[in-house]
């Protein structure tokens, strides 16, 4: 296995207006210090609440938001500094599929043409006859016929409308999907339906995804490896198994403690929630661990310090108390 | 404590809405009985009419939306009573919270206004007294600093605690039942388990309608399974859960991930679309998508029927 995606000290940051018309804009640090390898073929689940920085993470893969600090490199390259013709071979292996499958489709475009675009970019010596045959072998991959491709996303449900953006973005067979929320819009039913799809998808390709989601048991399912956003900072990362069913860093746990099952038996004996509060604004983040606000088992030194990411084998964890709460 | 007096009697309620592509079949002929101080929860997925069956409760249908049928709470039929006089039982003695709480509060008021402005109208209660009260409400639903929380807007809140001020708001008139549509969906999880204990610690009545089983599971009493406009399966909570006999609730059961699971291993499915309710099919609409449809159930509607103690599903093969 090939590293395809190596991020190091990744941090974006955003600059939002400042109170008032000359107060000077107040950044927002999105991203601090991330960093995680990808293989090929591998799938990294990215799990955490809203504003933890998932999407970010995403955009900032895909080289759509600059990085204020570290770097994302592509196949050993830096993408900040790779040329045109690099650039577009990278966005050629590099994919997203989106949340909201209807807004991410145009809608003044067929299936047809939609699936065909990135082949009309990326292949621009192809025929029409062998564009129609991809597009046909494409959608018939995800499970749609492809008789409909002269049909319009709102002719699709939602669930037939994230199998067109799956095949768009599977159609130049690239080396890595990120898949940024891919079955939150969906029905129960229909999650399965594209769950199956990615995971059926990844072993027939060879494709590396990384899943990012707010789900924990979807993540589970799909996932080889699991990455734990809290605040923009990731505050744990390692194998699926591991990191689920011996989670280290305490939100780790709460978030993993948090998850409803479907047992009216374990349900109604839960007492009372397992975490106090909500995560602090990313304007004003705490010192030191960004956690500690919400923490049982804060200390002063987590106010005082930060804790950087601590590997024990291929299981890291940014907390200062791991290793005796454990 | 479940009383064995029942607050809300429904029967034979269907909505319709009048569209351009044809009448919409929302919700058919949906027949339940709530106990004082049950725990409703109606489970579906998008478009079951789960959400419009409460609204007809309530006469907030849209304005291509018509109600047939009998609900009777407290004496009286909801949907034979004159808007006037609705209005004064919604957000009196039933009270209702959405999904989103951004959405259902006014961004230009301060919650204080907001709040106060139900005990002015529906109770009479002058702005101080009003106001004592709005704070200690929240209080209640564990808002830090109830006093400060008044003068605040809806913006300078978190979701969760957003979420706190509708549940508030909709226990000041102290209703004899309340209606959740989707209280936990916009929420983070941490933050649903809190919302969640919160509205179990209640003592009232209440109707949860939502698509998340663990929510579910925590929450009710008693169960409803909608599909296509239908009640398709109803009993206890722990008999759905240990048993569901519909092949859709089983089917949905299957779908969702359990912790149990092999990872990777492709999740059960249920194949196909739900209906196009603008086309009415003879039938059980779920036959289309059942592993087990025998040519009768594409011919013959199955009706709900009692299976068990308390229990009733409407399909021609499901087994006591």
């Amino acid at each position: 296995m090939t590293t395809l995606l190596d991020v190091r000290d990744l941090a974006v940051t955003y600059t939002l207006p400042g109170d008032g018309v000359w107060a000077p804009g107040r950044p927002l640090r999105a991203l601090e210090d991330v960093s995680f390898q990808l293989a090929t073929g591998e799938t990294l689940g990215v799990v955490g609440e809203s504003g933890c920085g998932k999407s970010t993470l995403a955009r900032a893969i895909l080289g759509l938001v600059p990085a204020a600090a570290g770097q994302v490199s592509w196949l050993g390259q830096d993408i900040a500094r790779l040329d045109r013709r690099a650039l577009r071979g990278m966005r050629r292996d590099l994919q997203i599929v989106f949340q909201d499958p209807l807004a991410s489709l145009d809608p003044r475009m067929t299936a047809g043409q939609i699936i065909a675009e990135p082949l009309v970019t990326h292949e621009p010596g192809l025929g029409r006859a062998a564009i129609a045959a991809r597009v046909a072998q494409s959608m018939a991959r995800v499970g749609l016929d492809p008789r409909h491709l002269n049909r319009y996303p709102h002719e699709f449900s939602g669930g037939q409308c994230q199998r067109i953006a799956i095949a768009r973005a599977t159609i130049l067979e690239p080396k890595l999907v990120v898949c940024d929320e891919p079955v939150s819009a969906l029905d129960v039913s229909i999650q399965a339906q594209i769950v199956n799809l990615l995971v059926g998808m990844q072993s027939e390709l060879g494709l590396a995804l990384i899943f990012i989601t707010h789900n924990l048991a979807i993540v589970r399912h799909v996932s080889h490896r699991i990455a734990v956003l809290y605040l923009g900072r990731l505050v744990e990362i390692g194998p699926a198994e591991q990191v689920f069913h011996a989670p280290r860093h305490p939100y780790a746990r709460a978030l993993i403690a948090a998850l409803p099952v479907a047992d009216p038996d374990r349900e109604q004996a839960r007492a009372a929630p397992r975490v106090e509060g909500e995560p602090p604004s990313p304007l004003t983040p705490p010192s030191g661990c960004a956690f500690r606000t919400r923490c049982v088992h804060a200390i002063a030194r987590c106010a005082a310090e930060r804790p950087g990411l601590e590997a024990d084998g291929d299981h890291a964890v940014a907390c200062h108390r791991w290793r005796e709460l454990a | 404590m479940i009383a064995e007096t029942p607050v809300l009697t429904v029967d034979a309620l269907s909505v319709d809405f009048a569209t351009p592509d044809g009448t919409v079949a929302a919700v058919r002929e949906v027949d339940f009985e709530l106990m004082s101080g049950e725990r409703l929860g109606v489970l579906g997925e998008s478009g079951c009419g789960k959400s419009q069956l409460f609204l007809a409760l309530l006469g907030l249908l849209a304005p291509n939306g018509r109600a047939r049928g009998h609900a009777r709470f407290a004496g009286q039929d909801l949907l034979a009573l004159p808007a006037a006089a609705l209005r004064r039982l919604r957000g009196n003695r039933i009270a209702m919270v959405f999904q989103d709480p951004m959405t259902a509060l006014n961004p230009y008021l301060t919650i204080g206004t907001q709040l106060t402005e139900v005990l002015t109208v529906h109770r009479g209660l002058g702005s101080s007294a009003a106001r004592q009260d709005a704070a200690a409400m929240l209080g209640r639903v564990g808002l830090p600093e109830p006093v400060r929380t008044l003068e605040r807007y809806p913006h300078e809140l978190s979701g969760g605690m957003r979420q706190r001020v509708l549940i508030a708001m909709a226990l000041l008139c102290d209703p004899e039942l309340l209606i959740a549509d989707e209280p936990t969906t916009a929420l983070d999880v941490t933050v649903q388990g809190q919302i969640v204990a919160l509205l179990r610690s209640l003592d009232i009545t209440q109707i949860l309608i939502t698509h998340d089983f663990g929510v579910l599971a925590g929450f009710c009493h008693r169960v409803l399974v909608m599909y296509a406009g239908r009640i398709v399966e109803s009993g206890a909570v722990r008999e759905i859960f240990r048993r569901p006999r519909h092949p859709y609730t089983r089917g949905l059961m299957r779908a969702i991930p359990h912790l149990e699971q092999t990872p990777r291993a492709p999740l059960a499915t249920i194949a196909g679309q739900p209906p196009d309710l603008a086309r009415a099919a003879p039938g059980c609409a779920f036959a289309p998508r059942c592993e087990l449809a025998e040519p009768r159930c594409r011919v013959e509607r199955p009706l709900p029927r009692a299976i068990a103690a308390g229990a009733t599903v409407a399909c021609h093969l499901a087994e006591p």
